[in-house]
């Protein structure tokens, strides 16, 4: 890399990275139903360890992938949610409900628009 | 570090996350400047060891928490195993003690999967021989082990002084500053030379064999005052 100028990359890069989070939207999307069907588990009573593996495996790799594309406050609730069934034997359903209902929400709203695309919206 | 394909300047890369979605984020961004390859993706610690040996890439961008095998312990195989691999380790969170620990085991820099976009400059830094931590390029990291054990509780004042004399250990205390061996022969008016030797006795006898392990190993075993 010894002369690849960086100067004026970071745009490409925030725009390769809204196509990756359009193109991996919907496997981000399956993860929270995973976490939303634990939620639902959890009120009927009826969770086992693998529903657990699952839902823990999918707000961890929430939490990762979020921040990769902007969304910082998304991957903040992914890693509370990851916590919360972490280290509490039996969490408060309704503290999940609300953490999982504010990452729906994140989600649906997606990354913040790069300045490229803001441009050609406009 | 020199490409080894055929391409001049072209950086080969293994991408280690067990997150598909991150591995296809992380080749995205790679693929901006047009000079690094991807040689090869592994989804969990063991398999990011086996390519590493197989494949012997420049660069390898590390998960911290994998399947199989966490990411440090990977780390640990890989550096044991004497690979020349430059390992940034791209990971959502890591507190000061597993930076140390990464930095010990060898790796030249870490990134923050949120700040992905530095990414790029990361490696660059990485390629120019320095090290990237708390997204800033560092060429002295003996002075980035200080900071970063500055923010840690303080250990309790090591009972075991590891035979080591009080010159030994004062030279210790001037290794966690990051002074070089110039600097600490004028500031005890003794000879480079002498410090060389102490260093040496020094190496020997806490099982070290580098500064930066040294300091890192002086500061987690509290030999010197912070």
């Amino acid at each position: 890399m010894n002369k690849v100028s960086l100067q004026g990359k970071e745009e490409e890069v925030r725009a390769a990275l809204e196509r990756v989070w359009r193109s991996g939207k919907s496997e981000a999307f399956a993860r929270l139903t995973t976490l939303e069907r634990f939620l639902d588990e959890m009120r009927s009573g009826g969770i086992d360890q693998k529903s657990l593996s699952a839902a823990l495996s999918a707000a961890h790799r929430l939490s990762g992938s979020l921040g990769m594309f902007g969304m910082e406050e998304g991957s903040s609730s992914a890693a509370e949610i990851e916590a919360l069934l972490c280290h509490q034997t039996h969490p408060d359903v309704a503290v999940l409900a609300e953490r999982m209902r504010r990452l729906r929400e994140l989600m649906e709203d997606g990354p913040p628009l790069t300045r490229m695309q803001r441009k050609s919206a406009s | 570090m020199k490409a080894k394909t055929e391409k001049t300047d072209t950086f080969r890369v293994v991408i280690a996350d067990d997150d598909p979605i991150v591995r296809l984020a992380v080749r995205s961004v790679l693929d901006v400047p047009g000079n690094f390859e991807v040689i090869g993706e592994a989804e969990d610690g063991t398999m990011a060891v086996g390519l590493v040996q197989k494949t012997s890439p420049d660069i390898l961008l590390l998960d911290l928490l994998m399947p199989s095998l966490p990411g440090l312990d990977a780390l640990r195989a890989i550096t044991t195993a004497g690979s020349e691999v430059r390992t940034v380790l791209l990971c959502s969170a890591i507190n000061a003690r597993q930076v140390l620990e990464a930095l010990q085991l060898g790796a030249r820099g870490v990134v923050l999967k949120k700040k992905v976009a530095e990414l790029l400059s990361a490696l660059e830094a990485v390629i120019k021989g320095q090290y990237w931590i708390e997204s800033r390029s560092v060429s002295n990291v003996v002075q980035i082990v200080q900071q970063l054990s500055a923010a840690n509780p303080h250990p309790p004042h090591s009972q075991n002084r590891f035979g080591l004399t009080t010159r030994e250990t004062e030279i210790i205390s001037f290794i966690t500053q990051g002074f070089m061996n110039r600097d600490i022969a004028s500031s005890l008016s003794i000879t480079e030379e002498t410090v060389k030797r102490h260093l040496t006795n020094i190496f020997n006898k806490v099982g070290m064999s580098n500064r930066l392990e040294l300091a890192v190993f002086a500061i987690e075993h509290g030999l010197v005052e912070k």
